[in-house]
């Protein structure tokens, strides 16, 4: 049996979408159990009238809620009774809980989870791996999409090794083509940072590192891992999803102006259709924070339940793939290293 | 104090606990950085329901200014 915690508030959708998503999951996963972590008079209600295997699902009692708008660093110490730290404390103090998973604020979630949950031996900084769908039908990771604003060479090299860990252990993909995030192709561009990472990337035997690429070839399906800092990488994440997004809000708004178009719209419905869930982040899961001694998950603060669904099937295969020890196995290896 | 800090420490950064005495370097000695630091203070916190002021973050080298520390917020 793989337990799980689920932060249930916080988020957009919350708590609706994070009890139906537990219901819909337990159904799915017959070894999953649950710990719905948040206020129990709300979530029994919730829960009322609905069809779930009771002896796979507990509620802890959390009666505050962290807001989006609150400071991480205060409320990680001011606000224990809230869903988010009090499912943070008990990752931390009971073995049998392997992750925890919350739509609710980002920064939060990396401080506590840095300072409640702390790194695998070795790791110098843990990051967010978010993975996006490329236009040949696989995926992409993003490490790191926004936990480090300021990164080292060694600290983007951590960040390859791990993603890539990810990608071939939860993903199946062989090998992952692994590349650094740059102005340009060429090894020699960017600043000085980014030349001594690819330098570093290069020696490093466990990796399939293919060189500098440039953001608009994120989705184009050559590359498995994108390593970057969280500053670039934040950038680039919400550049992508924003541009997807007007993107179909313009094609939307153009097939409307026509009847024409209104009528070819209709024999295409089903290609359209196939584009928006193609776009559609509540498909793919949330952002795994990598490097962490137990496995934590950051839905969307906009998920519905299937994004939670996806999300708590997504801390289920990363713990059955026992990815935090292999990454361990790797990271120790070059723990010592300093530029 | 010393052995529950030491219990920490120990698991925290997986070291023998006969290892850790009141003047090991929380960094030096123990390889901590300063993230651990800040779990070890988070942990405590926690477990005595107290909070530790931001300025005294800082001032702790050793295991033995953590266990001074928190013997006076017990006084």
């Amino acid at each position: 049996m793989i337990k799980i915690i689920l932060d249930c508030y916080g988020g957009d959708h919350c708590p609706e979408a994070c009890v139906d998503g537990a219901i819909e999951a337990l159904a799915a996963i017959p070894d999953l159990y649950l710990i719905l972590s948040g206020d129990e008079t709300d979530l029994r209600k919730q829960l009322e009238g609905k069809q779930y295997d009771a002896a796979r699902l507990e509620i802890l009692h959390a009666p505050q809620v962290i807001g989006c708008d609150e400071r991480p660093t205060d409320v990680i110490r001011m606000k224990r009774d809230s869903s988010m730290i009090k499912a943070i404390r008990l990752l931390r103090d009971d073995d049998s809980v392997a992750a925890m998973v919350s739509t609710g604020s980002s920064g939060a979630l990396v401080a506590a989870a840095l300072t409640r949950i702390g790194r695998l031996p070795g790791v110098i900084r843990p990051a967010f791996c978010p993975i996006l769908p490329t236009i040949n039908g696989g995926l992409v990771s993003v490490c790191d999409s926004g936990a480090n604003l300021e990164c080292t060479p060694e600290h983007l090299r951590q960040f390859a090794i791990m993603a890539s860990l990810y990608m071939e252990n939860v993903y199946g993909v062989q090998k992952p083509r692994v590349a650094l995030l740059n102005v340009g192709k060429e090894a020699e561009k960017g600043d000085e940072m980014r030349q001594t990472a690819y330098k570093l990337l290069s020696e490093t035997a466990e990796l399939n590192f293919v060189g500098n690429m440039e953001s608009r070839d994120l989705l184009s399906g050559n590359y498995d891992v994108v390593v970057c800092d969280g500053f670039a990488g934040n950038v680039l994440l919400k550049a992508t999803e924003g541009t997807a997004m007007e993107l179909l809000i313009k094609l939307k708004k153009d097939i409307y102006s026509s009847w024409v178009y209104k009528l070819g719209a209709a024999i295409m419905a089903k290609m359209f259709k196939a584009e928006k869930d193609f776009f559609n982040y509540q498909n793919y899961g949330g952002s795994v924070l990598l490097g962490t001694s137990k496995v934590v998950i950051k839905g969307h603060g906009s998920s519905r339940k299937e994004a939670v669904v996806k999300c708590l099937e997504q801390a289920w295969r990363i713990q059955s793939s026992e990815l935090n020890a292999k990454t361990e196995a790797v990271i120790c290896k070059y723990e010592h290293y300093e530029l | 104090m010393f052995e529950e800090v030491k219990k920490i420490l120990a698991k925290q950064l997986r070291r023998d606990p006969e290892s850790i005495t009141l003047e090991s370097d929380i960094k030096k000695d123990l390889g901590a950085d300063s993230l651990d630091i800040l779990q070890l203070l988070m942990r405590v916190e926690d477990d005595y329901g107290i909070v530790i002021p931001d300025q005294a973050l800082a001032g702790f080298k050793t295991v033995g200014d953590v266990v001074a520390f928190l013997d006076n917020l017990k006084k």
